[in-house]
């Protein structure tokens, strides 16, 4: 890498609170909404970018995510275990409120390799849970009324053989 | 927003606003990706079967066609007693979106359980054809053994071929199966080292695959105890013998033995239970782990030494020889030999040896 190349600029984002974080156009790459609106703007951008949808815990916590990444994947061989116990010390540190709105928000910045790995850890979570479980985590009303819960019940006997309870 | 009339009721509207947002937030692509991610991980049906239940909107997304290909074989770890039309139709949903594991599986259940031939060979040819091992392994057991036809239906090399073509893949059984046929010389030249070269090989990847599960079930490392934690893990397929068996004896290895398959759970269900009737005289092969019933009598070989027990295979009866056979079995008054012509007359303890000693055959690779 050469000297001051294009990669090495910074840009500024700003959170709904209104903190600033200095980000490098590499990592902010990554954020393809970010990325998206600097391509729109001609690549000058000088003021902050403001994300109206973002937290500032939620930023701070995708840009750590993507910090540790780019170091794991331009280090040595040995990155991928250390990557694996980044990743999963990044899952167990959430509460599920917090997983969820990490979520939110890197949908909404379009981070691709990020939310592929909140998924997965969604799907780790709901895993072998009651129905009432996923119903709390997603927060869905129930839709369905008495007959067709009744029906659907029927129509899936076969598959209950002993739900582990929450 | 109406006026707060009391606090309590200001807070339960404000909740109930709450409770919608994170799926409302979530674009279907997003949910898509989160229940295929399930379903692929999934350790029983009602993982995903609990998700369709809990609003309409999940109930649609959970039967896109996406994630009902993305599942992995303990989707379909049916209880064999539950089996119903709903049961039939959803692994029929799963076929037609192209899932391997669905197709294996009710090609298993409609050949096996339901009888019906044809449709269940050209299932599971369906994901044979897509390098399904499974599907190999079991195609050739149903070539060995011309099952569903008459004797003269066997094909031994064209079971030796699926058999080679499923080992490639790295399923365990087939490997095994190939490195005795190899060492008999049954439906491929005879090449006695070559044969032992692959029994051996098979161990070893037994014993790898074990030792990664060892290492992601945390808890505990010790190979003894693994068995225990395995069994809290899987629902349904739950672990085989509750005595350790040396399976690895030669590598000194005590190491209990491998998972059984929801297909295979499923067929031993379905036929010990009742639910399923055995033809007059027909036998389950006796190893636990496999559920096959014969289709016509006298099709499965028998143990030379007691007569007593019968086996769809021979990796199926050296690992059942392993796993308790060894223990139990004694030589038996003379019995008349009404096997199923010619050829493979049995051998007892997976070798060439008919009589019963404690010989683990061949130097202890079996």
């Amino acid at each position: 890498m050469s000297g001051i190349s294009d990669t090495e600029r910074m840009i500024t984002l700003k959170t709904v609170e209104g903190t600033l974080f200095d980000v490098k156009s590499s990592i902010a790459k990554d954020l393809k909404t970010v990325q998206a609106f600097i391509d729109d703007s001609d690549d000058d951008v000088t003021s902050p970018i403001p994300l109206p949808n973002v937290f500032t815990r939620e930023l701070s916590r995708i840009l750590d995510y993507l910090n540790n990444h780019h170091r794991f994947r331009s280090g040595i061989e040995k990155a991928d275990e250390e990557m694996a116990r980044y990743d999963a010390e990044f899952a167990k540190s959430m509460s599920h409120e917090e997983l969820k709105a990490l979520i939110l928000a890197a949908n909404y910045l379009n981070v691709k390799d990020l939310l592929e790995f909140l998924n997965q850890t969604v799907a780790d979570v709901i895993q072998n849970k009651s129905v009432e479980f996923v119903r709390n985590f997603f927060g869905i009303e129930n839709d369905y009324t008495p007959e067709e819960e009744e029906k659907l019940r029927n129509e899936n006997e076969w598959a209950f053989n002993g739900v582990e309870q929450d | 927003m109406r006026r707060p009339l009391r606090h309590r009721q200001v807070s339960s509207h404000h909740k109930k606003k709450k409770k919608h947002d994170l799926l409302d937030a979530l674009p279907d692509d997003v949910v898509v990706s989160i229940l295929s991610k399930l379903t692929s991980t999934a350790s029983s049906p009602c993982d995903l079967i609990n998700v369709l239940s809990t609003c309409k909107r999940l109930n649609r997304l959970g039967l896109n066609r996406v994630v009902l290909s993305k599942a992995g074989p303990k989707l379909f770890a049916i209880k064999a007693k539950n089996w119903s039309e709903s049961a039939h139709r959803f692994l029929r949903n799963c076929v037609n979106a192209g899932n391997l594991h669905a197709s294996y599986t009710l090609g298993m259940i409609r050949f096996y359980c339901l009888e019906n031939r044809e449709s269940g060979l050209s299932l599971m040819a369906k994901a044979a054809m897509k390098s399904h091992a499974p599907a190999l392994y079991s195609l050739a057991v149903i070539q060995f053994n011309g099952s569903g036809g008459t004797k003269g239906d066997k094909d031994l090399r064209a079971g030796v071929a699926l058999c080679a073509r499923a080992s490639l893949l790295g399923h365990i059984d087939a490997l095994r199966e190939l490195g005795h046929c190899l060492q008999d010389g049954y439906g491929v030249r005879q090449n006695v080292a070559e044969g032992r070269k692959l029994l051996v090989q098979a161990n070893a990847r037994e014993l790898a695959f074990v030792l990664r599960a060892v290492a992601r079930s945390s808890s505990s490392a010790s190979l003894l105890t693994w068995r225990n934690t395995l069994s809290n893990h899987s629902s349904s397929a739950a672990s085989v013998s509750s005595a350790v068996c040396p399976l690895l004896s030669d590598y000194g290895y005590s190491v209990a033995v491998p998972e059984v398959q929801p297909a295979n759970w499923f067929l031993r269900e379905w036929f010990e239970s009742g639910r399923g009737r055995l033809g007059n005289g027909l036998r389950l092969c006796a190893h636990i782990g496999c559920g096959r019933p014969e289709t016509r009598p006298h099709e499965f070989r028998r143990c030379s030494v007691c007569g007593k027990v019968n086996y769809c295979s021979r990796g199926c009866q050296a690992l059942d020889w392993k796993l308790r056979h060894k223990m139990e079995c004694s030589p038996a008054e003379i019995w008349p030999l009404e096997e199923d012509g010619g050829g493979a007359v049995v051998v007892g303890g997976g070798g060439g040896d008919g009589v019963g000693n404690d010989v683990d055959v061949r130097n202890g690779v079996v």
